[in-house]
């Protein structure tokens, strides 16, 4: 007998085929678009630009051309998964796609494909037509570079249709979808600010560059995001982001395949298909309402205030039961809403408690024996130590001295922020950020501004810099502001004549944030693409001022 | 055939469905009739394999529908709302139904565009509701399953469809074997096309079987009887309903017709008259039994 069966295989195949084929309008559209942009916009516009900076723009677009591929295409994908699955949200399209012969798995295959695919076509036609701008352009070397971003590209597609999907098998309709998917990405990255500021509050040494770490790995999909951007901007290795998109990649997909294995047609059009989802939700949202609350009403004194606990409170529960009633479409859920706010409350303070109590020594930690090389920044380019002595010296200096820690964030006469990055033998990083009373370590923070290797690295610096010349900012000895340029050699020679001149005395030299307004018609400025010193030039540096005298630097600016 | 075996299935702690054991051999077209909120289309869902049972079997032969493309391709389920891709017209539908169903047959949905008088290139979305009712069935049809369950599927067309939709049905039952599964609120309406019916209250079916048994089995009985009638005299026959209009007495009773009479004329009655009631009138009785009565409801 004939079968009657079509093999569920093709029928899962074909209801991929359909759906893309029934969009095919918008992904024609897409492809306009993208072609508009590359290559008709980028071969037009390359057309003024000068033969030998072509391969610089070239790289340009390729880093562009990425980063808005990731985004774009993102946002693509989320839109058109939730277009494929909308089918859920609906009782009668539950009805009809769910009594096609299909297996759930294949149904969830097939329509997240679909999504992918979607959205990864116009992304590849894209990317084709960047490879031949470049080698039409005697830039084929860059092919590698633009095949490694398109692989960065189509994984941060991958995970982002995959985790999207999670948020929206564990919706029973399109809002809440919205409020799961954007309140929970946004709201973890508000937690991670609020974290950060409980470190920054009652962590002595946190410094700021944290911050962009603890974000970056507060959602899933703000580490995506943030990685594929270190990878194409920052040339990250990506082999870190490889293994962690593809667990997360491997873990998403196993947990969308037992939500939708256990998704119930019949919790179509209810608030949330899973509780959970709500639960999450809600703690979010009273977590991030009652610390908003807590330090508007206590704006002064912050997390130190009792008012602050209060609000924090009182906050989380508003937070809590309006949530609650904006997704029941009541106030039924009110004692659940103030159970859910009494935890969030309760999670905030444990957090704050145990940030508090400093268990891992965070303030007083500096690294030992396993430092590979350490980098200070004192107010200027940040400077490499390879030997940590002299930075070590000022570390501890900062931690041991007494007062010598400002009590305010602030930069002030005679406060400035002083940050370490210590790279470790097995390449973590520690990161200390101190805003310090530079007048109590002026001798530790003297022997680094006096160092070799601050020297060495601003002649390293001046020699990857791509400029010819180097931007200088003094007063003459008529105290007028002279804003001229040194050539690169000249720049060269005047660090030459200042460090001999520095290493000659007994001096001690200090961050010119400390500088007194006598002394302030001295500071000699230099900057370039490549970094940014600043100079004492008084009277005892006769040579290095004669120097500049001698160069006539006014009448260059004047030309 | 289709099979449920002990099956029960519940929402939120509501019994949408209790034990129910029901059979539908090939080539029968079963009328599901019941109240609202009954289990006509929770029962229609399981045998497609929408929803999961929460306990039984339900599927074909035994073997459970729910996540069994097996089962599923010989299964067309229409809701009653139809559901179309939006933006979609008919010749899509189509297509997308051939993509599922290997068995579609585009002679057959050319035969049936011209019995249902449709535009294949219009967007469904700017149909009336008949005319979606029409389009999902020409889709469901051309498909020839083996099973067939329609909810509501007389809503919203006019006589002269329903009565083509019926003449399909039974050229498709005569040609193809199919089985067919009807769930309605409209008894007459399934009367002409079903040969079977059940009826489900509360999450039973409290009443099955073929239209000719479910009627030959019940009668209503008018008689006048002299003074002194009681009705304890009839104890033994069982009795669905009395009523009491001035001196005439009106009686549902269940059983054979012989037996009735012979009990009834053994009380001399000055008058009887033997009525055979309508397919709804036995239906209205035996949910009046169930306890789902107009009265009841009124109050």
């Amino acid at each position: 007998m004939m079968s009657r069966t079509l093999n569920s295989k093709s029928a899962s195949f074909n209801l991929m085929k359909f759906e893309l084929k029934r969009r095919l309008g918008i992904l024609i559209l897409m492809i306009i678009g993208v072609l508009l942009i590359c290559p008709s916009y980028m071969v037009i516009y390359f057309s003024n630009i000068p033969y030998s900076q072509k391969s610089q723009y070239v790289s340009t677009w390729i880093d562009g051309f990425s980063m808005f591929s990731a985004i774009f295409g993102g946002i693509v994908v989320v839109g058109l998964n939730l277009l494929n699955f909308s089918f859920l949200y609906k009782r009668n399209a539950a009805d009809f796609m769910d009594s096609m012969p299909l297996k759930r798995s294949q149904t969830l295959l097939s329509l997240s494909a679909c999504s992918f695919i979607f959205s990864i076509i116009p992304i590849i036609i894209g990317f084709i037509s960047l490879s031949v701008v470049a080698a039409t352009n005697q830039n084929a070397g860059l092919i590698p570079s633009i095949l490694l971003n398109f692989v960065y590209v189509a994984v941060c597609l991958i995970a982002v249709c995959v985790y999207s999907l999670i948020f929206i098998l564990a919706s029973a309709n399109v809002f809440d979808f919205l409020v799961s998917f954007f309140g929970i990405n946004i709201g973890a990255s508000v937690i991670g600010l609020i974290v950060c500021q409980i470190f920054n509050d009652f962590l002595i040494g946190y410094a700021g560059n944290l911050t962009g770490e603890i974000i970056s790995r507060s959602s899933p999909l703000a580490y995506i995001y943030w990685n594929v951007y270190d990878c194409v901007y920052e040339n990250k290795s990506p082999l870190s982001f490889f293994i962690v998109s593809a667990v997360l990649i491997v873990l998403f997909a196993i947990i969308n395949i037992l939500l939708y294995n256990k998704r119930k047609s019949e919790n179509t059009g209810k608030a949330f298909a899973y509780k959970f989802m709500f639960y999450i939700c809600a703690v979010i949202a009273s977590l991030c309402g009652g610390f908003a609350f807590g330090t508007i009403f206590a704006e002064d004194s912050g997390m130190h205030s009792p008012l602050f606990y209060i609000f924090t409170v009182i906050g989380a529960a508003v937070t809590s039961v309006v949530y609650g009633a904006i997704t029941f479409r009541g106030f039924k859920t009110v004692k659940k809403s103030l159970i859910i706010a009494g935890i969030s409350a309760v999670m905030l303070f444990g957090a704050i408690g145990i940030v508090k109590m400093d268990i891992t020594d965070f303030s007083s930690y500096i690294p030992k024996d396993n430092i590979k090389y350490v980098t200070a920044d004192i107010g200027e380019t940040d400077i490499r130590f390879d030997n940590p002595e002299k930075a070590v010296k000022l570390h501890k200096a900062i931690i041991k001295k007494e007062g010598v820690i400002a009590k305010e964030d602030y930069y002030g006469d005679d406060v400035t922020l002083i940050r370490f990055e210590y790279m470790l033998k097995n390449k973590k990083t520690v990161a200390r950020g101190f805003y310090v009373n530079t007048d109590k370590v002026k001798n530790e923070i003297s022997d680094i501004l006096k160092s070799n290797e601050r020297f060495d690295q601003m002649r390293e610096n001046l020699n990857k810099s791509d400029g010819s010349t180097v931007d200088i900012y003094f007063y003459d000895n008529d105290k007028q502001n002279i804003s001229s340029y040194l050539t690169k050699a000249e720049a060269k020679e005047f660090i030459d004549i200042y460090q001999s001149e520095l290493l000659s005395g007994e001096r001690t030299v200090i961050p010119l944030i400390h500088i007194s307004e006598d002394n302030e018609q001295n500071i000699v400025n230099l900057s370039f693409d490549t970094g940014y010193y600043e100079f004492i030039v008084d009277n005892s540096f006769p040579a290095s001022k004669e120097y500049l005298i001698k160069l006539n630097l006014a009448s260059r600016n004047m030309e | 055939m289709i099979t449920a075996k002990h099956l029960t299935k519940s929402f939120d702690g509501y019994n949408a469905l209790n034990n129910i054991t029901l059979n539908i051999e090939e080539g029968a077209v079963l009328g599901l009739v019941g109240s609202n909120g009954s289990g006509k289309s929770t029962l229609l869902r399981l045998i497609a394999g929408v929803y999961s049972p929460d306990e039984g079997i339900v599927g074909i032969n035994g073997e459970n529908s729910f996540d069994n493309p097996k089962i599923k391709s010989q299964i067309i389920f229409l809701a009653d709302t139809p559901y179309f891709f939006s933006g979609s017209n008919l010749k899509e539908m189509a297509n997308f139904y051939a993509s599922m169903y290997s068995t579609f047959d585009y002679n057959m949905y050319n035969y049936l565009l011209s019995v249902f008088p449709l535009d294949e290139s219009k967007r469904i979305s700017t149909f009336s509701k008949g005319m979606r009712r029409q389009a999902s069935l020409i889709c469901a049809l051309s498909a020839k399953p083996r099973y067939l369950l329609l909810d509501e599927a007389f809503d919203g067309l006019d006589v002269v469809m329903r009565r083509t939709l019926a003449n399909l049905i039974f050229a498709a039952i005569e040609k193809e074997n199919m089985t067919v599964v009807i769930a309605s609120h409209n008894i007459r309406e399934l009367e002409e096309v079903a040969d079977h019916i059940a009826l489900i209250h509360k999450g039973d079916i409290i009443k099955s079987g073929s239209i000719d048994d479910l009627c030959s089995n019940v009668h209503k009985v008018q008689a006048v009887f002299n003074d002194g009638f009681d009705e304890e005299n009839l104890n033994g026959l069982q009795i669905i309903k009395t009523e009491k209009t001035g001196s005439v007495y009106q009686f549902i009773i269940r059983g054979e017709k012989e037996e009735i009479s012979q009990k009834i004329n053994s009380l001399s009655p000055i008058f009887t008259e033997y009525i055979a009631p309508s397919l709804e009138e036995i239906f209205v009785y035996e949910l009046e039994v169930a306890g789902y009565d107009v009265k009841n409801i009124e109050q």
